[in-house]
C-alpha cells in the first residue's frame, strides 16, 4: 500500500519519497522541509517573476512563500499536489506584493534597473551557430522586439503567456494557480500569442 | 540573406522561455531556513493600524485644547456667592405676581464698573461649570382674534354731465357771382 497523508495515497498526491519529506517537515523537521525547498524552489520562483518580472523581487516572495508554506504545512492535506499547493502560495504572495504601495515607493525611490533591462541578458543570449552576421542581427533585433511586446501585453495574458511558456507547468497547475478554468488558461496563451503576431507584423512592415 | 523569416511563433516560445530561464539566487535554501524563525507577518500588518490609530490620538490630543473650559479665575471667583442658584441664560418676561427669578444680572444689578465686571465675568465661569436648569416658560394666552368684518364697499355711481349743447351754424348764402371768369 501507498503511503498517504490523512487518508490521501501518493498517486493522488505526490510520490513517496516527497510524502516522506512532508510528513517529517510537519513534524517540525527543518531539514525535510529544506530538501523541499531545494525541489520546488525554480518553480515557485519562476512562477513569482511571471507574476512580478524583477527577480529581486521575486527572490523575496519566494523566500515568504516557504516560510508561510513551513507555517501551514501543518493543515496541508494532500487534496492537491504539494507543488501546486506552493504553487497557489507563492502566486497568491505575488499579487499581493504587486498590489503592494509598498512595493510602489521602492520603486520609486531605487534607481535601480527597470523590468525590461533586468531581463535583457536573459533574452539577448547569442542566436543559433552557423548563422549569417546579417540573420544573428535580425535575429536579436526580432527577440528585442518581442520581449518589449511581451512586456507590454495586458497583464493577465502576460502572466499566462509566461507561466505556460517557460515550459515548467502544466495547464491544469496553471489554472490552479490563477484560480481560472484551464479553457481560459488555452485562450489566453492563444490570445498572447496573436496579439504578439499583429504587433510584431505592424514592427517589421509586413502583412501576414 | 536569408530566403525565409523564422516562424514567428517559434521566436515567441524561444523568447517567453528565455525570459523564464531563470532561476533564485545561491544561498536560496538557507535564507528561507534563517526565515522560519521571523516573526509572523500577520504580527507586522497590525503595524498600519495601529501607527493609524496613534496619529489620529496625536491629532486628538492637538485638538482637544481649544474644546477645555476656560480656567477659573482664582481671586475674582471668591467674590460669587455659593448660594447663588445658577443664572438663565436668557431671562424670562415677568409675568404679573410671580416672583422674580434672580438671574446673573439681578445678583449684580450694578452700573458697570469696577467692582461690577469680575462678578459678571465670574458668573459666567459658573454657568459653563454647572447645569442650568431654566424655569418653563408660563403658558401663553391663546390670542382671540376678532373676525374680521370689513364694510360694505359701496361704489358711487358715476353721473356724466350732459354734454354741451351746440348752437346750430347759420350758413348765409353766398352772393351771386359777379360775371368775372
Amino acid at each position: 500500500m501507498q503511503p498517504s497523508i490523512n487518508g490521501v495515497t501518493s498517486a493522488e498526491a505526490t510520490d513517496a519519497a516527497e510524502l516522506a519529506l512532508i510528513r517529517r517537515a510537519q513534524g517540525g523537521d527543518r531539514d525535510a522541509f529544506g530538501e523541499l525547498v531545494e525541489r520546488h524552489r525554480r518553480a515557485v520562483f519562476r512562477a513569482v517573476v511571471a507574476a512580478l518580472g524583477s527577480q529581486m523581487e521575486a527572490d523575496d516572495v519566494a523566500q515568504e512563500t516557504f516560510v508561510i508554506a513551513f507555517r501551514k504545512i501543518g493543515g496541508f492535506r494532500g487534496e492537491a499536489q504539494f507543488r501546486t499547493w506552493l504553487l497557489t502560495i507563492a502566486w497568491r504572495r505575488a499579487l499581493d506584493r504587486r498590489r503592494s504601495v509598498a512595493r510602489w515607493a521602492r520603486r520609486l525611490v531605487t534607481s535601480g534597473p527597470s523590468r525590461d533591462d533586468e531581463q535583457q541578458h536573459v533574452v539577448d543570449v547569442a542566436p543559433a551557430a552557423g548563422a549569417s552576421p546579417e540573420e544573428q542581427l535580425l535575429a536579436v533585433e526580432r527577440r528585442r522586439r518581442i520581449r518589449q511586446l511581451v512586456a507590454r501585453l495586458p497583464k493577465k495574458l502576460r502572466e499566462t503567456l509566461l507561466l505556460a511558456g517557460s515550459g515548467d507547468y502544466a495547464y491544469d497547475e496553471i489554472a490552479a494557480m490563477l484560480h481560472v478554468p484551464i479553457g481560459t488558461v488555452k485562450w489566453r496563451v492563444s490570445e498572447a500569442r496573436r496579439l504578439l503576431r499583429v504587433k510584431l507584423a505592424v514592427l517589421e512592415g509586413r502583412h501576414d | 540573406m536569408t530566403d525565409e523569416p523564422r516562424p514567428v511563433d517559434e521566436d515567441i516560445d524561444r523568447v517567453v522561455h528565455q525570459m523564464m530561464d531563470v532561476d533564485a539566487m545561491r544561498g536560496f535554501r538557507g535564507r528561507v531556513l534563517a526565515r522560519l524563525d521571523d516573526r509572523p507577518r500577520a504580527v507586522r500588518r497590525w503595524f498600519a493600524p495601529v501607527a493609524a490609530a496613534v496619529m489620529a490620538l496625536v491629532v486628538l490630543v492637538v485638538l482637544l485644547p481649544r474644546h477645555r473650559e476656560p480656567a477659573p479665575l482664582p481671586a475674582l471667583a471668591t467674590t460669587v456667592t455659593s448660594a447663588e442658584p445658577p443664572a438663565p441664560s436668557t431671562r424670562p418676561l415677568p409675568s404679573p405676581g410671580a416672583p422674580e427669578i434672580p438671574t446673573a444680572r439681578a445678583s449684580a444689578p450694578q452700573p458697570l464698573g469696577r467692582a461690577a465686571a469680575p462678578v459678571v465675568r465670574a458668573a459666567v465661569t459658573d454657568i459653563s461649570e454647572r447645569t442650568v436648569v431654566i424655569p418653563a416658560l408660563p403658558a401663553p394666552d391663546p390670542i382671540a382674534v376678532a373676525p374680521i368684518e370689513p364694510a360694505p364697499v359701496t361704489i358711487p355711481v358715476l353721473e356724466t354731465p350732459p354734454l354741451i349743447a351746440v348752437p346750430p351754424i347759420d350758413v348765409p348764402p353766398l352772393p351771386p357771382p359777379s360775371g368775372r371768369n
